[in-house]
């Protein structure tokens, strides 16, 4: 069954710029909940925790200092701290956001609106390409210019292409895989539901469990695909830092 | 980007340039907003702990160093007051026995010069008794010669009265 995604386009000096409602109206619902939810968890802070929000903070906050850690030095690594945990909140509860509620509007188009921002390449290869933008500027300031262009030859010249190819594969593996898999099980959750809520009884029944199944299944690959995404924009952060690779 | 994404979505992926902008600036105004309110606090009070615990860790340290400092003081102290116990015990022990001795030696002396004394008046207090003694025999023979001439008697008669009176006056 297809699903109708209603645009807004807007006139930019004769560019058009195609908004995707429902992705962008559950972007800004992620950014909300994930701010709402950590705000409310650190608003008494101590020094000896006194509330379970605190130390949950804290763990979430040690384990990303954990994957930065695992890639580069603590005192190059401690600027993307902040970056790499909101990241890391984005991905994790825009691929959790979907499985709970899906709203499919009762209109013509069957309008998809309440469903994973991360299902939608355009999402998952925007954060992608910041990450991988922010890896050469990062890299250029960490090494000079000529240290950067110099990564582009080492350790032979006529690697050159392969090696500039490669930031675009970068960009494409690591934006696509994340929306490949949210994506794909989003498409089977919907079609588990549409199984339950269409099949009659048997449906029903034998609809049910594996759609159970299949939630747990995509939390396990929702917090999986976000610690990927953390990881890998970090190897890359890193690659692009140091000299020696 | 259109012609790697075209055959997945439909025909408004490839130009849903829009999407693209609401993403960055919801993840850039997340990303200031989280900082500011979130992770900075956090941050600086995973840093307050750390910094409580070194400063903890280095005082205790510290106290540790001052506590054995303070303890060899006071052994060495408690060793010197103990010897110092130790002389002044010996000194007070040799002076109490010499003491002892003086007071010994004085008591004997004084003793000794008492009982001089005394055997000298038990001497001086016999010769007087005799000399007493024979002074009463004196009397006690002219009261005897005169009660002879009174009464005139023989010559057995005043030896046996002479006898009679000596014997009375031993008794007495």
């Amino acid at each position: 069954m297809e699903h109708g995604s209603p645009t807004l386009t807007l006139d930019f000096f004769g560019v058009p710029i195609v908004f995707e409602l429902a992705t962008s109206l559950m972007i800004i619902i992620t950014c909300v909940v994930i701010f709402l939810t950590l705000f409310f968890m650190t608003r008494k802070l101590s020094v000896r925790p006194s509330g379970k929000g605190q130390v949950l903070v804290e763990a979430l906050m040690n384990f990303i200092k954990g994957i930065i850690k695992s890639n580069m030095a603590w005192k190059d690594g401690a600027q993307f701290h902040f970056l790499a945990l909101t990241l890391f909140l984005f991905i994790i509860v825009g691929n959790l956001i979907g499985i709970p509620f899906s709203f499919v509007a009762p209109d013509a188009e069957h309008t998809l609106w309440i469903k994973s921002p991360t299902a939608d390449p355009v999402v998952t290869l925007t954060l992608a390409g910041l990450m991988i933008v922010m890896t050469h500027y990062y890299g250029v300031k960490a090494q000079g210019m000529g240290g950067y262009l110099k990564q582009y030859i080492t350790p032979m010249w006529w690697l050159a292409p392969i090696k500039i190819i490669e930031e675009f594969t970068y960009n494409l593996t690591l934006g696509l895989r994340l929306y490949g898999n949210v994506y794909a099980g989003e498409i089977l959750l919907l079609l588990l539901l549409q199984l339950v809520t269409t099949g009659g009884i048997l449906g029903a029944v034998g609809g049910f469990v594996p759609m159970m199944v299949w939630q747990g299944f995509k939390v396990f690959i929702g917090a999986i695909q976000a610690f990927i995404f953390v990881m890998l924009s970090m190897v890359y952060l890193s690659h692009k830092l140091s000299d020696d690779h | 980007m259109e012609l790697l994404i075209l055959g997945a979505a439909g025909e408004t992926m490839g130009t849903a340039i829009g999407t693209s902008l609401v993403l960055l600036v919801s993840f850039l105004t997340l990303l200031l907003v989280l900082s500011y309110f979130v992770w900075k606090p956090v941050k600086k009070i995973m840093d307050d702990r750390e910094q409580i615990i070194h400063d903890d860790i280095d005082s205790a340290e510290q106290r540790r160093v001052e506590a054995e400092r303070l303890k060899e003081e006071n052994e060495a102290l408690l060793k010197q007051t103990q010897s110092e116990i130790s002389e002044l015990m010996e000194n007070a022990k040799g002076q109490a026995k010499r003491e002892q001795e003086s007071i010994i030696n004085d008591a004997q002396t004084r003793a000794s010069q008492m009982i001089q004394e005394a055997k000298g008046d038990i001497e001086r207090e016999k010769e007087q008794a005799i000399r007493d003694i024979n002074d009463q025999v004196a009397e006690l023979s002219v009261l005897i010669a005169e009660k002879m001439i009174v009464k005139e008697i023989n010559k057995d008669d005043q030896k046996n009265l002479v006898k009679k009176y000596l014997q009375k006056a031993g008794d007495k």
